[in-house]
């Protein structure tokens, strides 16, 4: 592709003023502990081949040279016409965790928050504290996961390749493969495993980092055991790709051939596996995309695979960052619990999405509940969404998911003073997203117009034009004073029954066809049915009900499973009609 | 990528970059001394300098390299337009004019300095760029993806017709699979041009004529799919011109076709001037008359 093409330029520009000035790419941050990161790579430099070899295929190898043999090497691996190119690899970085919040700031969110008297969803012991399961009433701001979760059976097993370093054993994650590209290549990939190592770390503090297992914990933690957090999927099966060392930096080779690993390519170092259906790369080096990471990039899209990717925490355009400014990734920001952008969080015309990155409840190095801050923490909440989806809908491709994003965010609050982000769609509506995706609502018997699957559409029903519209239609009412009735509660209805909107006297039976029964609204063939305030203001003076039943005979007519009490006083309506 | 792809300026940067690269590479080369940046030597005392050149079509690049140029050899791209020449101590090389989408070539040029250079070329066919570009596009989209608007404008109007009474649920369903009907009739056979394209961007050896062919035989079937989604609208105008202060007109598709628009990555009839602004980032502001349309579709401020 022309894309590859114009990447492969820069990249190899890019190489070459690395070549010249006998440094790596610019650290993103302050701060970074890579110091000898950046010494090593100084001396020693890693030359990704990439060659044409039989039937059209095309190889991938990395060299590694002694810095000031770059060059030569190169020079020498270009004089073989069957060698591509020839790229020095640069550092990537997990980007800097904000450091810990105290949790006491966290619970003030929590009291603040959704007053909701739902019961949890689950009894995971940092639930409550997971905002970004909340309902849609903190200022419609967050992901609303526990509704999402609510639609969804997870009947299929989503496999989630986790490109990360810092992965330990927990008793709230599981990990069904992994292997280590570096720092102790092969398949130990725990930081305490024997076989793997941190080069520029005292071995005692080989735990402090914990970046790839705070961002599995966040994409796929095992949910409903009492313990620790709740993914942000449940049935996933997670692959870890241990390409970073203890300080948190790797070699964008070892990504690229990470991600061909989780694609399921054969020509990597490690043993094949089955392709992964989502990736998360939770890194951000401020250099352009190298055709190399594009190219396994565009191989895993190919076998539609979704790749998710930090935007970066330098409070910066995110396309100058990879791999965020790579194509066919999903860049996601990170937004605060409220919904405003996180000032560290890089944005720009690349981030497709964002989510909440900051206060993220996660784990410590002993397991112990703390919160952190970072892009790499929005990027697994949006990967582990998009795994949720997928177990229902199995076979959407990466473009289709790309359609749904664009579908599935929700405004950024922008404070007095402050300017918006671009932030791509928004922030990611779990809902919604599933909304695209077609699966459907739960059935509820009663709710505001506005809700369901109409919301996605609650701007447009609101607007002044439409509200003068359905004013003139319903003598007076906007979409706010609007109920939807759906019959296919009863599940015991037949096609041909009516569905029914009905009152009787108080203290009487709730029957339809009851003495003191009058209909409202009916409708013999459908089984949707849309009342409004007016109607629903009658429950201050008589029993009102929805029955799907034969009106006619009373033959199923039953509050066992055709009846139902409508209850007005629980109806909610939407956060845009206050 | 559907709505984000936003990667022009890469593209339109790269030449210039490039040059300079170039330039510091080569003279800093010229310039002689043992400490010669982007370059090292070899136990034979050949100094070895790998240059990548990014040219695009059209042009030529001359450079002054060290030492007299003793020979040329093409190691790769043969197959291409692009040549190397010398005279003395400079090295021309000149790339025509390209029909391969992917082309790069590759040289070694013996200076009698005893320096090696390994000149690899990335001919650009810039020709191509705005092709690629909604070639990439198409490959990505979907019939439901070209006319989304016209798909979530008709919702939006049956569900106020719904809640307004007009029409019972049954007949909004109805409306609705006939409309999705519309579009996938009328898109029988796009997914086999989108499956073309995509083949063709994947291969390194295809051309510009191929694509072009490619992305007007794909443009049939895209029609088609416009007038469908045009009937989709055409089907709940009368009920869109209540909320709005001007008329959409009678066969909207005969008067604003589905078009892809560069700056948004996407398929639309209504991102255009007639209806109001395309901003910088994609997002479009519609005119006062239209303003009932800024609250369907999400790209819209």
């Amino acid at each position: 592709m022309n894309l590859t093409k114009r990447t492969l330029s820069t990249a190899v520009a890019t190489a070459l003023l690395g070549s010249v000035m006998a440094l790596p790419a610019t650290p993103a941050f302050a701060g970074q502990p890579s110091a000898p990161a950046i010494e090593a790579a100084e001396y020693e430099a890693r030359l990704v081949v990439k060659r044409e070899a039989i039937n059209d295929r095309v190889t991938y190898e990395t060299i590694k040279v002694p810095a000031e043999l770059a060059d030569q090497k190169a020079a020498e691996l270009l004089q073989d016409p069957s060698v591509i190119s020839v790229e020095r690899a640069q550092l990537m970085y997990t980007p800097t965790p904000q450091p810990a919040q105290n949790r006491s700031q966290s619970q003030s969110y929590s009291q603040n928050a959704n007053s909701s008297s739902e019961a949890p969803l689950y009894n995971d012991a940092m639930y409550g504290d997971q905002l970004y399961f909340a309902p849609d009433d903190l200022n419609n701001r967050n992901t609303r996961l526990a509704e999402t979760h609510r639609r969804l059976a997870f009947d299929n097993t989503i496999r989630v390749g986790i490109i990360d370093g810092g992965f330990k054993r927990s008793s709230d994650v599981s990990y069904e493969d992994g292997y280590s590209f570096d720092h102790g290549a092969g398949p130990e990939f725990y930081n305490s495993d024997p076989g793997t190592t941190c080069t520029f770390r005292d071995p005692s503090e080989e735990d402090n980092n914990i970046h790839g297992h705070q961002v599995s914990l966040v994409a796929g933690a095992l949910t409903d055991n009492a313990f620790g957090i709740s993914g942000a999927s449940r049935n996933v099966a997670l692959v870890a790709a241990r390409t970073a060392g203890c300080n948190g930096v790797s070699f964008d080779s070892e990504n690229a051939e990470a991600v061909r690993w989780l694609a399921g390519e054969t020509d990597t170092q490690a043993p094949p596996i089955e392709p992964v259906k989502v990736i998360n790369m939770s890194f951000a080096g401020e250099q352009q995309c190298p055709s190399f990471l594009q190219d396994a990039i565009n191989i895993a899209r190919s076998k539609g695979i979704v790749v998710v990717v930090a935007a970066g925490n330098d409070g910066a355009d995110s396309n100058n960052y990879s791999p965020a400014n790579c194509n066919g990734v999903v860049t996601v920001a990170a937004t605060r619990a409220p919904g405003n952008v996180a000032g560290f969080s890089n944005t720009g015309t690349n981030t497709r999405i964002a989510a909440q990155g900051a206060t993220m409840p996660v784990l410590d190095g002993d397991d112990n509940p703390t919160t952190i801050s970072g892009t790499s923490f929005a990027a697994p909440l949006v990967a582990g969404t998009i795994a949720a989806t997928l177990s229902d809908r199995p076979n959407l491709t990466p473009a289709q998911i790309d359609t749904m994003l664009s579908q599935s965010g929700k405004p950024q609050m922008v404070f007095e003073g402050n300017s918006a982000k671009d932030i791509g769609a928004g922030i990611l509506d779990g809902m919604l997203l599933l909304d695209a995706a077609g699966v459907p609502r739960e059935v509820i018997a009663a709710q505001s117009a506005l809700a369901g699957d109409r919301e996605q559409y609650a701007d447009a029903l609101n607007h002044p034009k439409a509200q003068t519209f359905l004013a003139n239609q319903t003598g007076g009412q906007s979409a706010c004073d609007l109920y939807e009735i759906d019959g296919r509660f009863a599940s015991n209805a037949a096609q041909s029954d009516t569905l029914a909107f009905f009152r009787v006297n108080q203290g009487e039976p709730l029957d339809p066809r009851g003495a003191t029964a009058v209909i409202i609204a009916s409708d013999s063939d459908s089984d949707r049915l849309v009342i409004t305030q007016d109607d629903a203001d009658l429950a201050s003076s008589y029993q009102l009900g929805i029955a799907h039943c034969d009106l006619d005979t009373g033959s199923n007519c039953s509050v066992r499973d055709t009846i139902k009490a409508f209850d007005s006083a629980n109806l909610n309506k939407p956060a845009s009609c206050s | 990528m559907f709505e984000h792809n936003k990667t022009k300026s890469h593209g339109g940067k790269f030449p210039l970059s490039i040059t300079l690269t170039s330039a510091i590479i080569l003279s800093a080369c010229g310039g002689g001394g043992g400490d010669d940046s982007g370059s090292s030597s070899s136990q034979t005392g050949i100094t070895e300098t790998p240059v990548t050149l990014a040219i695009p079509e059209g042009t030529n690049v001359q450079q002054t390299l060290n030492g007299a140029i003793q020979s040329i050899k093409q190691i790769r791209g043969d197959q291409y337009p692009v040549t190397a020449s010398s005279e003395g101590t400079t090295l021309t090389i000149a790339v025509g004019d390209l029909q391969a989408l992917n082309a790069d070539a590759r040289f070694e040029v013996m200076t009698n300095q005893n320096t090696r250079y390994i000149v690899s070329v990335v001919a650009e066919n810039t020709s191509a760029d705005a092709l690629i570009e909604q070639a990439r596009a198409l490959a990505e989209s979907s019939a439901n993806a070209i006319v989304a608007d016209d798909l979530r404008l008709a919702n939006v109007a049956l569900e106020l017709k719904y809640l307004g009474g007009q029409i019972t649920n049954a007949q909004k369903q109805m409306s609705q699979a006939s409309n999705s009907s519309t579009v996938v009739t009328a898109a029988v056979d796009l997914s086999t041009h989108v499956d073309d394209i995509t083949r063709i961007l994947a291969d390194n050896a295809a051309t510009e004529s191929q694509l072009q062919l490619a992305i007007d035989n794909a443009q049939l079937a895209i029609s088609d799919v416009s007038e469908a989604g045009g009937a989709v609208v055409d089907r709940v105008r009368l009920t869109v011109n209540e909320l709005l202060d001007t008329d959409l007109p009678s066969d909207i598709d005969a008067t604003y076709p589905v078009e892809f628009v560069t700056e948004a990555g996407r398929y639309s009839r209504f991102m255009t001037t007639e209806f109001g602004t395309l901003q910088s980032d994609g997002s479009f502001t519609f005119k006062t008359e239209y303003d009932f349309l800024n609250s369907v579709f999400p790209y819209a401020n």
